[in-house]
């Protein structure tokens, strides 16, 4: 029996028998498959069956073992994750006789049986033509850099250390906090952006956090497991070996050139302005005079063909502030001219209602048709249409705020270029949407906050601890993704180069999207089996057949297909 | 380097198992820490699962979400309690107890194989109807497949079904037996529990419910799945023709203070999914949103709302008045939706052939909370606040993040 595969034919409890009659299988099975073995079972997915198998694979010493059952999103995936249990390290394969075949066919048992014999052919043609990638170990490094110091690096910082994971913090500035530093309190509760970072900065004042001040990440390299980022500290080089990467290192805003007159009026100003004005107003006491009227301007410089989307923050961030305003000075007339108030969910939604509530009056404007404001070095009022009345207003103000969106830092696209990120057309990192929005292709690297997406503190914070969170399992764990469809007992393949077929052309190491293939010196292209996801576009690209995916390079390819169509393929 | 064993420790309850409750249950496993991880229904993946695309790459949701709860299942680290619901939380001498009621389905998902011999009797037997497939044609996880369910107030309980079955799967018995309780000491708790579809009939001015062509938005959802009864075509309810024009009529029963006053945060760019999708599949209809503030502020959310006012699709700020039936014409067989352009001021009655009801999504409540405070801070997902599939995700992780913190800190160090 050595040797031979087996092919394991499960009916399914007698239900297949009257489609896929016994012998017409077996006929059709032996005559093209001679050395092939033939059991018949009544149902693989039961215990019984599967130590049965467990132990005849154990008696006969098969070399590969094909399962004819069912598909793998009914039992299928069961039968092989209950093989790969039993220790039995061979090729083994499963194809569909139920869904796809008997059930289909169900009308016409003759075409059935001759679709489940060619299905069965098939399998076995690839089955014992099949090799297996080889096992990769990688080592980990327990050490994490965090780039931005922001509210996400400092929630991801502090989180890794207390789940015992040393961190490198490294920040281009001397103090922790990132954009909040310039914020002086926090939609959606008006907390002060202090009390909000204290905590933060309590978490990560752990000694498990180093954190390096003044500090920009000029390169990187390595795998994952061990990467190796060059940073320059205050004008001094070093390199950090880590074994994940997250990337927190924000967003920036938009700030105004001549919108709205800017630059030309007094009175004109934007949105980061008027959190350190409003630093300083609130302090005052009684009211300090000076503002009557103000008007924000939002969506300046954003949803318009230059800059196509929306920042997300900007609405309740102008929310916030006219509250302020308005609770500075109930007389102060304030006025938000938008484009539709993106206030989504319930918390947000609540401060929206509150600050209508306030008195704080809400105008649509077209984009066709925007808002004009008036005055001569001083601004004195904003001229426009309201979009829902087609009313010409002017507003009186003294003061008029642009709200202005986030945009990715400059040094995000290097970060992002050296580790083969790729970037949305915004600028912004990729993740991988919807199911890991925080985790990059490559393993091992993580984002959070507004280098993804402008989000707001508290967001940035939750996504921090998320980030943490995946990278701490990344260097505890022992594999990499053991979510498997169909491969029975391993990962998905890793592809591999044969040296004395490859020409050293160098298509692979273009078309890698993971960074995988890569030339060592002028010679050998080898493969990185962590960064590796099977994807097989090395071997779709290569001239001279070297590049290949073992589970499913082009041999056994071409003999599945030549059980089916002789004639066609050589 | 591997992650300690921590199954002596008591473990983390995660309570729901959609995107949320996954996410955060394997994130905790992968940390080494050990999960009860309890469903309400006999299926994972909660409401993702009844998504045929999801926002915005359009891919389809079941796979991931399947190969997440795959994941889950095989994990030797979580404990999966199917068709159980967590009844109480109690603090017994600063203990955490879980009182967890499990209902024995009428159909063992783990010895079923679909054959759908049980569907047969039943429908021989002269009871029709009593068990159908479920989710409505849509493609389940790896928990149950296509279970059939046994409606228990349908079923006869002749036991033709269990006479048929070739696994004993099957057995209408089960349906009259009490829950089954178990206690269970727990370190920890996660609220994972999504959120609901109100139903749109509680506004009196949208007709729901009395016109086959009203939909909402996720029984629209799979009535045009491509895994659906329809295999992806889009055709009237009422009489199978192909829809000339659709409707798609935002907050309805939200953002409105005689019913929720919240935004669902989510419906915008489901009817734009699902605006894009019809477009696609009928280029001739005519496509109408009528939103009351388009908020499509996520990654990629505004070139996905260009994208569908590039293909054709109407984007109208209005929030209509009425839907109503059109007296003449085959018995009042089409819609009208009077509305004001707020672009032109004009009050305007549009003829509709299909009309979808989008919004009014309610958080599922927090079980088990009388009597004691474990956890209440530590929900995720939906029913914390409302959030899509990719914010679910990281709340999800957050939680596990949350939740593994405060376990080290009790147990002094790290996974």
């Amino acid at each position: 029996m050595s040797g031979t595969p087996l092919v394991l034919i499960c009916t399914c409890h007698e239900t297949l028998s009257r489609a896929l009659p016994k012998h017409a299988l077996r006929i059709g099975i032996i005559s093209r498959m001679p050395a092939a073995h033939l059991e018949f079972v009544p149902s693989l997915c039961r215990q019984e069956d599967m130590d049965r198998t467990a132990g005849l694979l154990e008696e006969t010493k098969h070399s590969a073992v094909l399962l004819a059952a069912c598909s793998p999103f009914a039992r299928g995936n069961k039968v092989i994750e209950g093989l790969a249990r039993s220790n039995y390290a061979i090729p083994a394969s499963l194809v569909d006789l139920r869904e796809g075949c008997a059930w289909i066919h169900g009308g016409n048992p003759e075409a059935a049986a001759a679709k489940a014999v060619d299905l069965v052919c098939m399998g076995l043609a690839g089955l014992t033509r099949r090799e297996r990638s080889p096992n990769f170990h990688v080592q980990r490094e327990r050490r994490v850099l965090v780039v931005g110091a922001g509210p996400a690096g400092l929630a991801a910082a502090g989180t890794l250390a207390q789940l015992g994971i040393e961190v490198i913090l490294a920040d281009r500035m001397s103090r922790q906090g990132g954009l909040l530093n310039q914020i002086g309190r926090l939609f959606p509760r008006n907390t002060p952006s202090q009390e909000f970072l204290a905590p933060l900065l309590q978490d990560a004042a752990h000694p498990a956090v180093n954190f390096l001040p003044k500090t920009s990440v000029t390169r990187t390299d390595g795998d994952p497991g061990r990467f190796e980022a060059r940073l320059s500290c205050d004008g001094q080089n070093k390199t950090v070996i880590a074994g994940a990467l997250i990337l927190a290192c924000g967003a920036m805003p938009v700030l105004p050139e001549n919108h709205f007159r800017s630059g030309e009026l007094s009175g004109v100003i934007s949105q980061l302005e008027l959190e350190t004005r409003l630093r300083k107003l609130e302090g005052q006491e009684p009211a300090p005079p000076g503002i009557t009227g103000a008007v924000f301007i939002q969506c300046m410089a954003a949803r318009e063909d230059a800059r196509p989307y929306c920042s997300s923050i900007c609405c309740p961030t102008a929310l916030k502030n006219a509250l302020r305003l308005k609770n500075i000075n109930r007389e102060i007339c304030v006025t938000i001219l938008h484009r539709g108030i993106t206030t989504p969910g319930r918390t947000l939604e609540e401060l929206y209602r509150q600050a209508m509530a306030s008195g704080i009056r809400f105008v649509a404007f077209s984009p066709a048709d925007p808002p004009k404001v008036r005055g001569d070095n001083f601004v004195n009022a904003v001229s426009l249409t309201d979009a829902l009345s087609a009313r010409r207003l002017d507003i009186a103000a003294d003061l008029v705020v642009l709200s202005t969106p986030l945009r990715p830092r400059p040094e995000t696209a290097s970060l992002a270029g050296d580790l083969g990120l790729r970037l949305d057309g915004m600028g912004f990192v990729c993740g991988t949407e919807p199911m890991q929005p925080l985790a990059a292709p490559l393993h091992g690297v993580y984002l959070c906050g507004a280098v993804r997406w402008p989000v707001s503190a508290q967001d940035a914070v939750d996504q921090g601890r998320a980030a943490a969170v995946k990278a701490a399992t990344f260097l505890t764990q022992g594999g990499v993704d053991q979510k498997r469809l169909f491969l029975p007992g391993s990962q998905s393949g890793i592809a591999s180069i044969r040296a004395e077929a490859c020409s050293r052309c160098g298509r692979c190491v273009a078309g890698c999207p993971y960074g995988a293939c890569r030339r060592e010196g002028n010679e050998v292209i080898s493969v990185s089996g962590i960064r590796c996801r099977g994807c097989g576009l090395c071997a779709a690209v290569c001239p001279s057949g070297a590049a290949r995916i073992p589970e499913q390079d082009s041999a056994s390819m071409r003999a599945m297909l030549r059980e089916i169509a002789p004639r066609i393929i050589q | 380097m591997n992650a300690p064993d921590r199954s002596d420790s008591l473990p983390i309850l995660v309570v729901g198992a959609g995107v949320a409750g996954l996410t955060a249950a394997m994130d905790l496993a992968g940390l080494g820490v050990s999960v009860h991880l309890v469903e309400r229904e006999s299926h994972l993946g909660g409401q993702v699962m009844r998504l045929d695309k999801l926002y915005p790459s359009d891919h389809c949701g079941f796979c991931p979400v399947w190969t997440e709860g795959a994941a889950c299942l095989s994990h030797p680290l979580i404990t999966l309690h199917r068709n159980t619901s967590l009844e109480v939380l109690a603090n017994e001498d600063g203990r955490v107890i879980a009182l967890l009621a499990t209902c024995p389905p009428a159909v063992d998902s783990d010895a079923c194989i679909f054959c759908g011999l049980c569907l047969e009797a039943c429908e021989a037997g002269g009871v029709r109807g009593t068990i159908k497939m479920q989710p409505a044609g849509l493609p389940s996880d790896p928990a149950t497949q296509p279970v059939p369910y046994l409606n228990p107030v349908l079923c006869s309980r002749c036991g033709e079904c269990r006479g048929a079955c070739p696994t004993g799967a099957i057995d209408p018995g089960r349906l009259d037996k009490p829950p089954l309780e178990v206690r269970l000491p727990v370190a920890d708790v996660i609220f994972a529990t999504g959120f609901t579809e109100r139903n749109p009939a509680m506004v009196p001015e949208y007709l729901a419910d009395s016109h086959p062509d009203i939909f909402t938005a996720m029984d629209f959802e799979a009535w045009i799945a491509e895994a659906g009864p329809n295999a992806g075509q889009i055709s009237r309810r009422l009489n199978g023709k192909t829809p000339r024009s659709i409707g798609f009529i935002q907050c309805v029963g939200a953002r409105d203070q005689r019913f929720l006053s919240y935004c669902s945060s989510v419906c915008c760019m489901h009817a734009l999914k699902q605006a894009r999708w019809v477009k696609r599949r009928l280029p001739a209809a005519s496509v109408a949103i009528f939103f009351t503030d388009l908020r499509a502020e996520g990654k990629g959310y505004e070139a996905y709302a260009r994208a569908a006012a590039m293909e054709g699709v109407l984007l109208v700020r209005s929030r209509p008045g009425l839907v109503f039936r059109l007296p003449e014409e085959g018995g009042g067989s089409t819609l009208a939706v009077h509305y004001e352009d707020t672009n032109s001021r004009q009050l305007i009655t549009a003829e509709f052939d299909i009309v979808v009801l989008n919004g009014g999504l309610t958080a599922c409540p927090l079980p088990g909370q009388s009597g004691s405070d474990a956890g209440t801070g530590n929900a995720c997902g939906f029913c914390q606040e409302p959030a899509d599939v990719s914010r679910s995700v990281v709340q999800g992780s957050r939680a596990a993040a949350l939740a593994a913190m405060r376990l080290a800190r009790r147990t002094g160090g790290g996974p």
